[in-house]
C-alpha cells in the first residue's frame, strides 16, 4: 500500500482514505478508523476501485468480521468450549502470520504482482484457517503452527495453489498468469469456493 | 555380579544402537481389476520407504511392489480402496453471472431455490458481488472414466473427464475446460472457442463446489459455476453427454 498517493481521483476524502488504508496495511488502524474506512469504501465508488486495485484483499469480506462471527457462534455452544478456544488460537496464529507477512512484504518488496500474490496467499490461508475449521479443528498446535509458517513462507510466482490440510480444491491450473483464492467450507454441507482471477479470460 | 550384568546389558544396548535394523523385503504382485497400473503409482509411491520400489506391468495390468512388510501392507490397503469399479454420477452444473454493477437481473429469480440461495449467501459473504443471475443449469450424467461436454447458456462450453479421486467421497473433474463460444469472423470459421479456464478440480459428493472466474480481484463481474454431485444408482446403457 502506498498511501494517499494511490488516491488521485475526484473524491474529496481521498487523502484521508489513503492514510487509513496505509494504517490498515501496517495493522495499526484502530476500530474507529476501520469503521470509517469500511463505511467510506462501501459508499464511494472511486475510492473503492482505487483501494481494490492497490489491495485486492479488500475485495473479500473483512476477515475480522468472519473471525468475530466464528467466535460468537462457537461461544454460544457451551459443550464445545474447548473447540472454540482451539479455533480462536488457530485463527489468531494465522492472522498473526498474515500481519507479519504484510509488514515484511511492504518493507522488502515493491513489485505489485508479488505483493498481490503474497496477500492472496495470506487471504486464502486465513480464510481456509477460519472457514475450514471443521477440517482443522482436531489438529494440534503443530498443525496450527504449520499453517502459520506456510502463510509466511516465500511463494513462487505466479501464485497458484496453496497447500491445505486436505486435498487442494483446485489443481493443474493451466491458465498462465491466473491467481487462485480458495475458501474451504465451514461444514461438510457448506459450499467450497474457488475464485480464479484470470486477466485473459473471455467472459 | 550385578555390576557385570549391568555392564553386559549396557554393551548389548550399545551394539543394538550401532547395528542398523534390517527388515526383510517383501514382494507382492497386485492384479488391478478396474484401473490402469500406471495410475496406481501416485497412490502407492508415497506409502513406500526409501528402499521400496514399484514395477508397472501394463500388459498384465499388474503392479509389483517391493518394500518392507509394513509398507507393502499399507500399499495393499490403499490399492484395494482405490481399485474400484467406475461409479455413475449425476453432476448438476449451474452457470451464474455475478456482478456488482446492478446490470444483472434481480437475484430474486435466482433465489427461488434453497440450494442456490445458500450459494448466493456464501458468495455475497465472501465477495462484494451484489447481483447473481442464473444463465443456465444442466444435469450432466456420466461415469468415472468418461469425458463429458455440455453447452451452457448457449454460448459457454464445459468439458471435463470424470475421474475417481483418492478420497472415495470425491470425484475429480480432470482437464476441465471452460470456454466462451463466439461467432466466427467469417463464413469459413463458424465458431471460435475462447478459453476462460483450464484446470482440474475435486468435487466432494454432496457438497456444493463454487468455481468463480473474474478478470481480476476487483472485477465488477464474474462467471460462476456451481457443481453438485450425487452418486447415481447404476442403470444399463451409456450416460448422457458422453463423448468417449
Amino acid at each position: 500500500m502506498t498511501g494517499s498517493g494511490v488516491f488521485a481521483g475526484p473524491c474529496a476524502d481521498g487523502d484521508l482514505i489513503g492514510r487509513l488504508l496505509t494504517l490498515r496495511a501496517d495493522d495499526t488502524l484502530d476500530a474507529a478508523g476501520r469503521k470509517t474506512l469500511d463505511a467510506h469504501l462501501d459508499a464511494c465508488d472511486d475510492c473503492r476501485a482505487a483501494a481494490w486495485e492497490a489491495d485486492p484483499t479488500l475485495l473479500f469480506a473483512p476477515l475480522a468480521v468472519s473471525a468475530d462471527a466464528l467466535r460468537a457462534r462457537r461461544a454460544s455452544r457451551w459443550d464445545e468450549a474447548a473447540e472454540a478456544a482451539e479455533a480462536d488460537r488457530l485463527a489468531e496464529d494465522v492472522l498473526a502470520a498474515i500481519r507479519a507477512r504484510q509488514t515484511e512484504s511492504a518493507a522488502t518488496s515493491r513489485a505489485p504482482g508479488r505483493r498481490v500474490a503474497l496477500r492472496a496467499a495470506a487471504v486464502l490461508l486465513a480464510v481456509a484457517g477460519i472457514a475450514g475449521l471443521v477440517v482443522l479443528k482436531r489438529s494440534d498446535d503443530s498443525v496450527a503452527n504449520d499453517v502459520a509458517a506456510r502463510a509466511s513462507a516465500e511463494l513462487p510466482l505466479p501464485l497458484a495453489i496453496a497447500e491445505g490440510p486436505a486435498r487442494p480444491l483446485i489443481e493443474e491450473l493451466r491458465t498462465p498468469g491466473a491467481r487462485v483464492y480458495q475458501f474451504a467450507g465451514g461444514s461438510p454441507k457448506e459450499a467450497t469456493v474457488v475464485f480464479v482471477a484470470n486477466p485473459d479470460a473471455d467472459l | 555380579m550385578i555390576a557385570a550384568i549391568c555392564a553386559a546389558a549396557a554393551a548389548a544396548a550399545v551394539i543394538a544402537e550401532a547395528t542398523p535394523t534390517v527388515t526383510a523385503a517383501v514382494v507382492r504382485v497386485f492384479a488391478l481389476r478396474y484401473r490402469a497400473p500406471e495410475d496406481a503409482l501416485a497412490v502407492v509411491r508415497p506409502l513406500l520407504t526409501d528402499s521400496g520400489s514399484v514395477l508397472v506391468q501394463p500388459k498384465g495390468n499388474t503392479l509389483t511392489v517391493r518394500d518392507s512388510a509394513a509398507a507393502v501392507e499399507r500399499a495393499a490397503h490403499s490399492i484395494a480402496a482405490w481399485d474400484r469399479p467406475p461409479r455413475p454420477i449425476d453432476l448438476r452444473v449451474t452457470l451464474l453471472r455475478a456482478s456488482t454493477s446492478g446490470r444483472a437481473p434481480p437475484s430474486s429469480a435466482l433465489e427461488t431455490s434453497a440450494e442456490l440461495r445458500s450459494v448466493a449467501e456464501r458468495l455475497k459473504r465472501l465477495f462484494r458481488f451484489t447481483d447473481l443471475a442464473r444463465l443456465d443449469a444442466a444435469v450432466v450424467q456420466g461415469v468415472e472414466g468418461q469425458t463429458v461436454a455440455y453447452v451452457l447458456g448457449g454460448e459457454y462450453r464445459l468439458e471435463f473427464r470424470i475421474e475417481p479421486a483418492d478420497d472415495a467421497r470425491q470425484v475429480r473433474l480432470k482437464g476441465l475446460l471452460f470456454e466462451h463460444l463466439r461467432r466466427g469472423p467469417g463464413p469459413g470459421v463458424v465458431e471460435v472457442r475462447n478459453d476462460i479456464l483450464r484446470t482440474t478440480i475435486s468435487v466432494t459428493i454432496g457438497q456444493p463446489y463454487i468455481l468463480a472466474v473474474g478478470r481480476d480481484e476487483s472485477a465488477a463481474g464474474a462467471l460462476v459455476l456451481v457443481f453438485n454431485g450425487t452418486w447415481r444408482t447404476p442403470v444399463p446403457g451409456p450416460g448422457i453427454g458422453g463423448i468417449d
